[in-house]
């Protein structure tokens, strides 16, 4: 079973990159297919997803773990969305009621709990280790706010375009390398996946 | 074509470059945040605490997809590590799919270590299906399941500051890696050892997941210094006004 | 006569047999004994059948001199309870062998110094006895005798060998050694006072001096006369070649091995060497040498060497001893114990040589007497009255010359810490809480009494039954020597210390301090390690009666009762000061390994829970103030002339069908609705197009309506420009599949998505990307390049991009290369472009104010908390490296 799942899983991976590299109509064709499943499953995943999601909240309130009542609030949240969503629809005002009073608001609120974190981070970064690395980081971020930063006494500095010009050309470069060295790492961990070495399918 | 030619290329190395890495195994520098990793992978075992792995949230539709089978090669190793543990690992992810595969991964791991019946379904966890609600879905098990090392490798964004966060308030070894660029920035100033760049991807050799794994480090070290010619010599020639 | 076949060799036997005459397998069925059979009680001596033939034989030679000396020794007093062996009597079988290199140790390290005293009178040994052969050899040439140490009984033995075919005699002896060896039930009971088996423990030493071997074995017997000679009081013996010294040091293996390995273990008898001249041992073997019998030479001052029967089962002549004082030890040993034999001691070869003077060995004739019950315990006193009655198995009389001491009886005069081997015979248990001193003696030239069928029967025999010794019982205690017999002794002549020539094991019954093996060396405890150098003779007291009389150190001077006890071994270590101090530190170490240790722990928490609260709490407070109070003092940078975007935007013709990506999560609505509302606004009021709106996100359909709304393009005129779902925009959806969803939708929107209502991307007259994340607009813009290859009408479709201020920077390469027509990164840009399109609808306007507050709080907050953090850690490193 494993082999057979490998053999699949290599097939169907070289069908779809050879239905990119060359237009034949049959690959194409082929490609598309094996796409269209491939959503197909990720579509139902998300439902698996969430069931375990609801599987694994359950358990801790079974068990009594903390944390148990904010599982079964999730769950039961998560139960009446989808039964408004499946009755009303997703266009319905209703759920736009609760997207927008719920979902928004609290991922909101996540995003500014993280503004704060990163700022503490900050603070004590030179706390936990202090070399030239970690001076510069904090340096170059202190400058690139400053370069940013509304000026209260005047619109717009002169040196703050410098600063984005300079520094941001040095990060952009820096940012460059970093993503091409990520693009390598994909490259190859997608040809370990296509000629069978990693099966994070279960075939290891 | 000059893509199908790349990817050949590649191709080719990688395949002779694992042959040859399973005669004379690579030694690569040390890299401070994977010894802290075997280190806490030993303590997690030895005082039975558990480990918490997050795989982040990358879609395997999409190129952030590399980052997360990344992640769960090196899953596969610490799964079949830490099979002896009293306390299983815990493994959390954003996508549907990655969670997954986090359990198959996992089952794989503990049947390699001859036991497959300590797994556990609930151990593979979809935390939420956004960024940071898949963040605020694990923070819980930073704070409530006796972790001991939190292990981050994926893709991630900014969300990862709030389980760097938690990380540190909980005192525990925080191992984080991305291939996006806020969150390394993010982990480098909340991560006591940050993986920076494409040092995601030598998760796996560094964890002993094979020949292969080492192999690919080399062929990326081959393939950066072609890009840097081509970009030298593509630059050059711009320069001088060629028609590129 | 019928014959039975025996069962296990096959061989035929006469039916009048019960045991096979070859193999000694019971012939009849009916003498098994089978299971379920109820035991029938049998003499002891019809189990004589099971035993090894060497030990029958030595019986039957026991029996055979017992029942020769009861005729001879009738007036002889009877201490022996058990039959002796004939351990000497192998030693008539060794006195024809004329190999002077197998004289054992024993016999070669006497030294007939002692001057023969005159010994009781003792009946005549018979032929068989191991004894009486000793008087044969008296009559030998006297220059042999002083070339040996051998006594006169072991050299009579020689002669008698001599005269007997010299193999038959060597074979004799060897038999009877062997015999000996093999009879371990024959206890030759001895009389403690005569000496005891101080010496049997350590092996046996040989004589040091590998002096010529003819001297050395006619040696003891010149001391047996010369101490017969003497007042009575042995003298120390010789050390060189006193055969009791090879009792307190073992021989040095550089000697020669021969003959005197033989007889060596006689030297460790000490009290057992008369026992050794009990008829009851097996045959004694002659000694081949005069150095084999050297020891006897040193039994005592008015014994005389007598003559031990070479072949096995002659009765050793008796002949009385010229100094009966001398022997009287002997005589007690016969008659009180029966030597045991747990070494398989046979007798030691004697030497061949002849006794220098066999009167001194008269009680060796005795010895091979008739065994008799010991009527008097081991180790007994001799009967007050006895006074220096010659026995017939102490060729030592009690004359205490501490020159004629053998070694063996040294080590027997301190105090024991076992008892002698005699006693290892039930009587030792019985008389075992009488003192020493009430322990009966034998007298001396008591013939030993009958024997007793115990253990130990054969390894000792009373001095009364030594002259008994018949020739085969020699030879049978000679035949098999034990390992510790043959092997060189490395004793030093140190220890041979000068005893008293009394062999009278009187006293308690102790063991001399002997070399002990090395093994037995290291069991011995600290504080009861004995000396290596075994007292001196003069510090232990002088034997006045007994066989042993005029001896010192042969037994240790120790109570009775203390040498019966075992010694108490302290088990407290005896450290130094070092030690203990080490110890003490090693115990502190692991008191403190077991000890909880005060964990160091660190106050950071406290202090970043606090801080954190502070932070968030000062956000909250600046930041909701400034937004509450709807502050817009801060000024906004101008807005950007001829940027491509709005020219973009601009150009985008009335009523056409632009295509608006959201994919951005709802964490960051807040900042894109910001961007993205003013570039919407000037787009929907320049323009009027159709709106459709997809994401490849699952949250970014929902989010649809809030962006129109925050926008004010659904909201109704004048606020805003009235646009209504499904008429002026339509939401397209989730666009499943990633990177994949968009190629196919870019390929051919109507395929994927028919509610688009497009069959073409190039229906849309523009595409704006709405992103958070650099990954999502570089995937729309790789694939829209790749399309733009492939249909020439989408290559003047603007591009329009709006992303967040993490994404600008990533996406900026593609503005460059103008693969991005135009984009709209942060809030700052959103304000600069907002504030042109006469900040409508002036969401980053009202951002501004607290935007930039927030970010001047941030600065500051990071410069003055990374300075303090890094003072604090500096103090705190500090700090640590000061504690260590």
């Amino acid at each position: 079973m494993r082999v057979f799942t490998a053999a699949l899983a290599i097939a169907a991976g070289l069908f779809v990159l050879s239905g990119y590299f060359f237009p034949v109509d049959q690959l194409i064709e082929l490609r598309v297919r094996l796409i269209d499943w491939a959503i197909i499953i990720a579509g139902m995943a998300v439902l698996i997803g969430i069931y375990n999601l609801i599987a694994v909240q359950m358990e801790k309130i079974r068990t009594r773990q903390k944390g148990g009542m904010y599982g079964a609030l999730l769950v039961v949240a998560l139960i009446i969305t989808f039964g408004l969503g499946l009755i009303l629809g997703p266009e319905n005002p209703y759920m736009h009621l609760t997207v927008d009073a719920i979902i928004v608001p609290v991922e909101a609120s996540l995003m500014a709990i993280l503004a704060v974190t990163l700022i503490y981070a900050s603070i004590r970064l030179l706390r936990r280790r202090v070399d030239v690395t970690s001076v510069l980081f904090l340096a170059v971020a202190v400058i690139f706010l400053i370069a940013i930063m509304p000026m209260p006494f005047a619109a717009a500095l002169p040196l703050q375009d410098f600063i984005l010009r300079v520094a941001g050309m040095f990060s952009r470069g820096g940012a460059r390398g970093l993503l091409i060295g990520i693009a390598l790492g994909t490259l190859l961990t997608g040809l370990r996946v296509l000629f069978g070495v990693d099966r994070p399918y279960g075939g290891n | 074509m000059l893509a199908l030619g790349f990817l050949v290329l590649a191709a080719v190395l990688f395949l002779g470059l694992t042959f040859w890495r399973q005669r004379s195994p690579a030694s690569f520098r040390i890299i401070a945040a994977y010894e802290r990793l075997n280190r806490s992978v030993g303590l997690a075992v030895e005082n039975g605490t558990r480990l918490h792995i997050s795989l982040g949230r990358g879609s395997l539709f999409t190129a952030r997809g590399g980052s997360a089978l990344a992640g769960l090669a090196m899953l596969r190793r610490l799964a079949e590590r830490t099979s002896v543990s009293d306390r299983p690992p815990v493994v959390t992810t954003g996508d549907a799919s990655l969670a997954i595969l986090s359990q198959d991964t996992l089952q794989s791991g503990y049947r390699a270590a001859g036991a497959e019946e300590q797994y556990r379904f609930s151990t593979g966890r979809l935390t939420g299906l956004t960024p940071f609600s898949y963040a605020a879905g694990a923070l819980p098990t930073i704070h409530d399941e006796n972790v001991s090392a939190n292990i981050i490798i994926g893709d991630l964004g900014t969300e990862a500051g709030l389980l760097a966060e938690a990380s540190d308030r909980e005192n525990t070894n925080l191992i984080a890696a991305s291939d996006n660029l806020s969150a390394q920035s993010v982990f480098y100033a909340s991560a006591q050892e940050p993986l920076i760049g494409e040092e995601l991807f030598a998760a796996g050799a560094y964890v002993g997941a094979g020949a292969s794994h080492e192999a690919s480090l080399n062929v990326q070290d081959i393939l950066r210094w072609l890009i840097i010619l081509a970009i030298i010599i593509g630059a050059g020639l711009k320069i001088l006004g060629a028609p590129i | 006569m019928a014959e039975i076949r025996c069962p296990n060799c096959g061989k035929s036997n006469p039916d009048i047999l019960d045991i096979c005459q070859f193999c000694q397998t019971p012939l009849k069925p009916e003498s098994v004994l089978r299971i379920g059979q109820n035991p029938t009680k049998k003499n002891t001596g019809e189990l004589e059948s099971v035993l090894p033939e060497w030990l029958r034989d030595v019986r039957q030679q026991s029996r055979d001199s017992a029942e020769e000396e009861a005729t001879q020794a009738a007036a002889q007093p009877k201490v022996q309870k058990n039959e002796p062996p004939d351990l000497l009597a192998g030693l008539a079988s060794q006195a024809g062998s004329a190999d002077e290199e197998e004289v054992p140790d024993w016999l070669a390290s006497i030294n007939p110094t002692d001057k023969p005293k005159p010994t009781p009178p003792s009946t005549p040994a018979p032929e068989t006895d191991f004894f009486a052969q000793f008087n044969q050899s008296q009559a030998k040439p006297a220059g042999e005798s002083p070339q040996a140490d051998v006594p006169s009984w072991a050299a009579s033995a020689a002669s008698a060998a001599d005269q007997s075919p010299a193999s038959g005699e060597k074979d004799e002896l060897s038999q009877w050694f062997a015999k000996a060896s093999g009879q371990p039930e024959e206890i030759v009971e001895f009389d403690p006072e005569a000496g005891g088996v101080s010496g049997f423990d350590s092996p046996v030493a040989p004589a040091q001096e590998p002096a010529p071997k003819e001297e050395e074995d006619l040696s003891w017997l010149r001391n047996l006369e010369e101490a017969s000679k003497q007042t009575g009081d042995l003298k120390a013996p010789k050390q060189d070649r006193d055969w009791t010294a090879n009792f307190d040091m073992p021989v040095p293996p550089s000697q020669p091995a021969g003959s005197q390995e033989d007889l060596s273990w006689l030297d460790s008898l000490g009290g057992i060497e008369e026992s050794a001249e009990t008829p009851q041992q097996p045959p004694q073997q002659p000694s081949k040498s005069g150095e084999d019998l050297g020891w006897l030479n040193n039994l005592g001052p008015a014994s005389e060497p007598q003559p031990f029967d070479a072949s096995p089962g002659k009765p050793i002549s008796s002949k009385p001893f010229a100094s009966e004082e001398d022997l009287n030890w002997l005589n007690s040993l016969g008659a009180t114990s029966e030597p045991p034999q747990p070494f398989n001691v046979p007798v030691p070869g004697a030497a061949s040589d002849k006794p220098t003077s066999q009167e001194d060995l008269s009680w060796l004739n005795e010895l091979g007497g008739k065994p008799e019950p010991l009527s008097t315990p081991p180790f007994a006193e001799p009967a007050p009255g006895a006074g220096d009655t010659p026995r017939q198995t102490a060729p030592l009389g009690q004359k205490k010359d501490e020159a004629e001491t053998p070694d063996w009886l040294k080590s027997a005069a301190e105090a024991p810490s076992m008892p002698a081997p005699g006693d290892l015979s039930m009587d030792w248990f019985t008389h075992k809480d009488q003192p020493v001193d009430e322990k009966p003696v034998s007298p001396t030239g008591t013939p030993p009494s009958t024997p007793q069928p115990s253990p130990f029967s054969d390894l000792f025999s009373t001095p009364g039954e030594a002259s008994s010794l018949s020739n085969q019982d020699v030879d049978s205690l000679f035949s098999e020597m034990p390992d510790w017999l043959s092997r060189p002794e490395p004793e030093t002549d140190e220890s041979a210390a000068p005893q008293a020539a009394t062999p009278a094991m009187q006293g308690e019954e102790s063991l001399a301090p002997v070399d002990l093996p090395s093994w037995v060396q290291a069991m011995r405890p600290v504080e009861s390690v004995i000396s290596e150098t075994s007292p001196s003779a003069e510090d232990q007291p002088e034997e006045k009666e007994g066989p042993l009389a005029g001896l010192r150190g042969v037994i240790p001077g120790a109570p009775i009762g203390s040498s019966r006890r075992p010694k108490t071994i302290s088990l407290k270590l005896q450290a130094t000061d070092e030690q203990q101090a080490s110890a003490a530190l090693l115990e502190q170490i692991l008191g403190s390994e077991t000890s909880p240790r005060a964990l160091i722990t660190s106050s950071s928490i406290g202090s970043q829970q606090w801080l954190r609260w502070a932070l968030a709490a000062l956000f909250l407070l600046v930041l909701g103030a400034v937004i509450g109070l709807r502050s817009q003092s801060m000024l906004i940078p101008a807005p950007l002339e001829g940027s491509s975007l709005s020219d973009a935007v601009l150009s985008i013709p009335a009523g056409a069908k632009v295509l608006v990506v959201i994919d951005y999560e709802p964490a960051l609505t807040g900042e894109m609705e910001a961007i993205g509302g003013p570039l919407l606004d000037q787009m929907v009021f320049s323009s009027h197009p159709d709106l459709a709106f997809i994401s490849t996100s699952p949250n970014g359909s929902a989010l649809v309506e809030r962006l129109m709304t925050s926008s004010k393009i659904n909201q109704p005129a004048p606020d805003g420009f009235g646009y209504e779902a499904g008429v002026q925009y339509l939401n397209l959806g989730y666009l499943p599949g990633g990177s994949a969803g968009v190629l196919g939708f870019v390929e051919s929107p109507g395929e994927i998505i028919p509610a688009s209502g497009v069959g073409a991307l190039s229906d849309y007259a523009a595409l704006v990307v709405m992103t958070d994340h650099a990954e999502s607009g570089r995937v729309w813009v790789e694939q829209l390049q790749n399309r733009k290859q492939l249909d020439p009408a989408l290559s003047n479709q603007p591009l329009l991009v709006v992303a967040s201020a993490q994404a600008g920077p990533l996406l900026q390469p593609y503005v460059s290369s103008q693969q991005i027509t135009g984009m709209l990164s942060g809030l700052s840009e959103a304000a600069r472009y907002e504030s042109g399109n006469n900040s409508r609808p002036g969401i980053a306007r009202s951002y501004w104010d607290a935007f930039g507050i927030g970010l001047i709080m941030s600065i500051a907050l990071i410069v003055i908390g990374s300075l303090w953090s890094l003072y604090t850690g500096m103090r705190a490193r500090r700090a640590d490296a000061e504690q260590g």
